[in-house]
């Protein structure tokens, strides 16, 4: 009997993280405010930018391990999600390589995607394999904002 | 040396992982080291010569063949990160086995409730734990160099 109680528990714990894990994979982050232009967030993600060296008005970068499946879904859909978008662009970086950036955003998993501007504001950021509806509305968002010019 | 890696579908790693929950479910339950043992050599067929060979890998794609509706694979991935995960199962249901069998049983079904619930979880979310470790993998070993 004691053990059927230890069990319950670790399942009733794991299918709770499970949950818990399942509703944020993927969820999109906006970093703009409510109202007003997002040109008045800070520049958090300058140092991204000189990595990327972004040749658009807001660049797509994702943070990749090797042999992640889920970091080649999530470029698929990047990649499909700005095909008819001029303005955005995508760059890649692995964790390993770009330690520092890694730790400077707090980078805990792979894939993770942070949308900036070329001008270095943080406007997103995504953890997992991003849901495209809400990537899709955080571009469209993103796109209208002055900052993107 | 190829520079392919071996590809798998992605729905393979679940499905071992549901059928790993069940085993030791039911191992625990009925407090049975040689259903352990089953599920550690089964993890260690996997890790160590390769998914391929993996039993319930060759289940899954008997079922496959079986029951052609299953579909072809949405996606397929390299082998090492589910391969990681099997020697990760290995290493813990084996330190398991190993207590249990010098009689400190709490602390041997301790580590495979472990792998139950890490192995439940993959069965859940597909969490790729590979990629996860290696995020923070990284940044540790980054911190100490």
């Amino acid at each position: 009997m004691d053990r059927l109680i230890v069990l319950l528990v670790v399942v009733a714990v794991t299918a709770a993280f499970s949950a818990w894990w399942r509703a944020r994979d993927g969820r999109v982050v906006s970093r703009g405010p409510a109202d007003g232009p997002w040109s008045v967030l800070p520049v958090e993600a300058a140092d991204v930018v000189a990595a990327v060296d972004p040749r658009s008005p807001l660049v797509l970068v994702e943070f990749t391990a090797p042999d992640c499946q889920p970091c080649r879904t999530t470029a698929t859909l990047l990649h499909e999600v700005v095909a008819d978008r001029e303005d955005v662009t995508i760059a890649t970086l692995d964790v390993g390589d770009a330690l520092d950036l890694a730790r400077a955003h707090r980078i805990m998993r792979a894939p993770t995607t942070l949308l900036v501007s070329h001008q270095g504001h943080l406007l997103g950021r995504v953890g997992g394999v991003p849901r495209r509806d809400e990537l899709e509305a955080l571009l469209d968002d993103a796109s209208r904002q002055p900052l993107a010019v | 040396m190829s520079a392919t890696p071996a590809q798998i579908d992605v729905r393979g790693p679940r499905f071992g992982a549901a059928l790993t929950f069940t085993v030791l479910v039911v191992a625990y339950l009925l407090s049975s080291p040689i259903l352990l043992a089953v599920q550690v050599v089964v993890f260690a067929v996997g890790a160590l010569a390769g998914l391929r060979w993996s039993p319930y890998g060759n289940l899954f794609r008997f079922l496959k063949r079986r029951f052609p509706q299953i579909g072809p694979p949405p996606a397929t991935e390299a082998e090492a990160g589910p391969r990681f995960s099997q020697l990760m199962g290995m290493l813990f249901s084996g330190a398991g086995l190993a207590a249990v069998l010098a009689g400190a049983d709490t602390l041997g079904w301790a580590l495979v409730l472990v792998v139950v619930a890490l192995s439940g979880l993959l069965a859940a979310t597909g969490i790729c734990v590979g990629c996860e470790v290696h995020a923070i993998g990284q940044r540790l070993r980054g911190r100490t160099a």
